[in-house]
């Protein structure tokens, strides 16, 4: 096989992720890794610390737009950050320490789970928050944006947060034993238990998945897994297709691509069990 | 809360602003870097700790290998071998990993300065975490 036939496979998975990412509103990392790691050969320790970098890459680029148009909110997404940075830490040494097969058997579950939840989960454009709670009103968590289809200013709050933190906390544990970045966690948490409104639920989600996932993104560089022929392309790819999927976001069903994107995460997701499982290598 | 125009409409926090602006010069400042090393990298312009045909037969094992069969060092040490094209990559993505860092030490001074000490511990906090992760202390061993 030629030496640039699998970075150049990556390249256009990963560019063709971005694009279905896009538009099934999911993050790149949660369907990167899966694919990746299981349908390429490259060993899922470089995956995941791609899968984060990827992540991360998109999240960084996202950042600043979001945060100018009011729509991510840095005072909501710093708290649960915190959290989530610790603990993404510990799943980043325990991930790197399980064997290969541990690895893929959990990540298959991880990934069939996810993959449930997104079919399974509602969701609230506005959800109805009577009173925020005790500790996001002493912190000061709350704010207002303006709704750009209708001008109108939303005003927020948050209900429940300490049980916020602590779905944080286990959303980052994962996230940094799979490298899959959180954004398919992130978003049910912020608008269903927090009760934030959907968009700013998603915006905030996309731009603290930089913060949660550098922190294991560090242990994995530190601990040798960045492969400059793996990571690269990556990138590139993902923010290519994010790029075209935003510009196709007007004219496909979101419907139809969520299908997709549920179907890609079950096959993914089955795949890498069996592999796990040494059912199917 | 967030600060609110005479109009009426919300206006963006100024701490926002500044992460914003941070995050957006950062991101703009590890893409060129990590272009340009991996080209200098593909391109064979600099020699590489592990030979860029070589790779492809390292690739498929556990990091644990790989590290052993490249005698690729842990943590920092890469960083006195940075003139290797491969390591020289390590500085964008570097970047890219310390970008929010940057943007957290840009507005603890706005938090202190509005004398908002909750979110002041909060950065503290997240940028003590962040230097421990980046610091090489926490690596994995096998």
């Amino acid at each position: 096989m030629p030496l640039w036939f699998w970075p150049t496979a990556l390249l256009v998975v990963s560019f063709a992720l971005g694009v279905v990412a896009v538009l099934g509103g999911v993050g790149g990392g949660v369907l990167y890794v899966p694919i990746v790691g299981c349908f390429m050969p490259f060993h899922l320790d470089f995956v995941r610390c791609a899968g984060l970098l990827v992540a991360l890459a998109g999240s960084v680029a996202a950042g600043p737009g979001l945060l100018r148009r009011g729509l991510a909110d840095l005072r909501l997404a710093m708290p649960m950050a915190l959290v989530a940075s610790v603990s993404s830490i510990a799943g980043a040494l325990i991930g790197l320490r399980l064997s290969t097969r541990t690895v893929e058997t959990a990540m298959g579950l991880t990934i069939l789970a996810i993959a449930a939840v997104m079919a399974l989960a509602g969701k609230s454009d506005y959800p109805d928050v009577a009173r925020s709670d005790r500790l996001s009103r002493a912190i000061g968590i709350t704010g207002a944006y303006v709704e750009e289809s209708t001008g109108s200013v939303i005003v927020w709050r948050i209900r429940r947060s300490p049980l916020g933190l602590v779905l944080f906390a286990i959303i980052g544990l994962m996230a940094g034993m799979f490298g899959v970045g959180a954004g398919w966690a992130n978003v049910p948490v912020l608008n269903l238990v927090l009760g934030t409104p959907l968009k700013l639920a998603v915006a905030t989600s996309k731009f603290m998945i930089a913060v949660t996932d550098s922190t294991a993104a560090w242990v994995y560089i530190n601990s040798g897994t960045s492969l400059p022929l793996v990571i690269i392309p990556s990138i590139a790819g993902i923010m290519l297709g994010s790029v075209l999927g935003v510009r196709l976001l007007a004219v496909v069903r979101p419907r139809r691509v969520r299908l997709i994107v549920l179907v890609l995460l079950a096959t993914a997701g089955t795949r890498a069990l069996l592999k796990g499982l040494n059912i199917w290598r | 809360m967030n600060e609110t125009a005479p109009t009426g409409r919300p206006t963006i926090p100024p701490e926002q602003a500044a992460y914003a602006r941070v995050l957006s010069v950062g991101c703009a400042l590890a893409a060129v870097v990590l272009l340009a090393t991996f080209a200098v990298y593909v391109l064979g312009l600099r020699p590489a700790h592990v030979p860029i045909h070589d790779v492809p037969n390292c690739w498929s094992m556990p990091s644990r290998e790989y590290l052993q069969a490249t005698k690729t060092p842990l943590g920092w040490q890469w960083a006195t071998e940075v003139a290797d094209s491969d390591f020289a990559n390590n500085v964008g993505i570097c970047l890219l990993a310390g970008i929010s860092g940057l943007a957290y030490l840009r507005v603890a001074p706005i938090f202190l300065r509005k004398r908002q000490f909750a979110f002041l511990a909060i950065v503290v906090a997240e940028l003590l975490i962040m230097l421990v992760a980046a610091s090489g202390l926490l690596v994995a061993r096998h």
